[in-house]
């Protein structure tokens, strides 16, 4: 079973597009229970003193997002005005950033819109009526592409 | 002849003594010889060693046109060894490749591919000869560690050693640095390889080469709804080239495309070939491996291991038939061959 480290919104912003080695980056993404995560390969990869902390971090095993819940928008902007007040609620520290989906399959693929991947801390900043607009699917219904 | 001061025989100072041959004296036997015949020269006139004191401060205007250069006619050959091919001593350097087996199968894939002619229709090399990532991320044919010559910068979860280099089915991604436009000369004449050596049971196998999902892709063991184990291309074109049943991950993969038509292989065997539409080379998106997306998807990213890529012009029966062969020895040689 491969391992994977779980970071908080913190972290992982800060992890994100730094160099854990010259020429590699950290890569954070989602576990299927939707905690941000960074492998053991990253770890124990990890020169960059500036992120020695990391070795420090608990592991756990990996388990595979299959299943995502978001919001959907059919425009970027109203998923960024959306984004923007979760950000507010949680103190700026998400910096969340809308997501393209696109429905298909690999050699298919139709933009359907913008989605916020709504997590246990984005559930905590949304009204009844948008947890009620929550979708789900799984990774072979959409395709979710970081813009 | 004597030089006389006053009266009197004198020697200058900076003269040396000198024999004034004599033919008659020459000619006769040695115990009849005399010794006439000394005189004294300045020694500056006979054997000048003193450089002229004063240096021109004219430069001459005139510029040799001699172009001529001597050219030995006699080049040393060394008797020991052959040496290396000057393209893998590059890549040996660059990547630090120390061990003289990985030297070896370096080279000899080099002199293959220019023996066989196909050196020149493969523009992106990625021997992936390990161990680390350091050696992975270089392109043979310019190993310089810029992004304009393709070097190879990963991020996430990528496993790298001897046996090449692996991706984690989750966030691990390589970037070429290059697009497509930078990359190939025409959208219709184009090929792409993966050799991949593993088979490790993960739950999303496919091998990818990605970037541009609606011009260049390259999958080799895709599943969705109606495609199942499916090994296709997109090259040069959004239409795609697709067939299922591919349910073994390990392979040498092929795509060339030659005008509009697109033709697969596996293990230098024929898989399925199609007519695809002609699109503009992407200039936006790099070009990645084992991941479709950059940042990575979880889903559309590899976990299988990979012992070569590369990407160059269409490749002929026969060239594809040498690219093999030459691939399959090179892995042969390092010991992680299928």
């Amino acid at each position: 079973m491969k391992k994977v480290a779980v970071l908080t919104l913190q972290q992982k912003n800060d992890l994100y597009n730094q160099e854990l080695y010259p020429g590699w980056g950290f890569n954070p993404f989602m576990d299927n229970n939707l905690n941000w995560v960074i492998t053991e390969v990253e770890i124990d990869n990890c020169t960059n003193t500036n992120f020695a902390w990391v070795k420090s971090l608990p592991l756990i095993d990996y388990i595979p997002l299959t299943e995502y819940q978001f919001l959907q928008f059919l425009n970027k902007e109203d998923a960024e005005l959306e984004l923007q007040k979760i950000n507010n609620c949680l103190s700026n520290i998400a910096q969340l950033k809308p997501y393209e989906i696109y429905e298909g399959s690999l050699v298919n693929f139709t933009l359907i819109g913008y989605a916020i991947i709504t997590t246990e801390e984005v559930k905590s900043c949304l009204t009844p009526t948008e947890i009620d607009n929550i979708l789900t699917s799984t990774i072979n219904d959409i395709v979710i592409n970081i813009i | 002849m004597q030089l006389k001061w006053n009266g009197r025989s004198y020697r200058p100072a900076n003269a040396v003594k000198v024999y004034k041959p004599d033919i008659n004296e020459l000619m006769k036997p040695l115990s009849d010889k005399s010794a006439k015949g000394t005189i004294f020269m300045v020694a500056q006139s006979i054997n000048p060693q003193n450089k002229p004191s004063i240096t021109p401060s004219v430069t001459p205007s005139v510029t040799p046109t001699n172009t001529v250069t001597p050219t030995p006619t006699n080049t040393p050959t060394p008797s020991s060894s052959p040496s290396l091919d000057p393209d893998a001593q590059a890549f040996i350097t660059a990547a630090n490749v120390t061990g003289a087996t990985e030297q070896n199968a370096i080279d000899v894939l080099v002199k293959g591919l220019k023996s066989d002619l196909i050196w020149n229709k493969l523009y992106y090399v990625y021997p992936f000869i390990g161990p680390g990532a350091d050696q992975n991320k270089y392109n043979l044919k310019d190993p310089q560690d810029t992004n304009a010559a393709g070097r190879l910068t990963y991020a996430g979860g990528i496993t790298h050693n001897t046996s090449g280099m692996t991706g984690n089915a989750g966030n691990g991604v390589a970037n070429m640095n290059r697009t497509a436009s930078q990359v190939f000369t025409s959208a219709t004449d184009m090929h792409l390889s993966i050799y991949i050596n593993s088979d490790f049971s993960t739950n999303l196998e496919e091998g990818h080469i990605g970037g541009d999902v609606n011009n260049l892709i390259l999958f080799t063991q895709y599943t969705y709804a109606s495609d199942v184990d499916s090994f296709g291309t997109r090259i040069g074109s959004s239409s795609t080239v697709k067939l299922n049943g591919n349910t073994t991950p390990e392979g040498f993969y092929l795509a060339t495309k030659n005008g509009s038509n697109v033709l697969t292989y596996k293990n230098n065997v024929f898989y399925h070939s199609g007519t695809t539409a002609t699109n503009t080379l992407d200039s936006v998106d790099n070009i990645l491996f084992l991941s479709l997306f950059n940042p990575a998807v979880p889903g559309y990213t590899s976990g299988q291991r990979y012992g070569w890529i590369s990407l160059g012009g269409h490749l002929t029966t026969t060239e594809k038939t040498n690219l093999y062969n030459r691939v399959q020895t090179y892995q042969t040689t390092l010991n992680r061959n299928i």
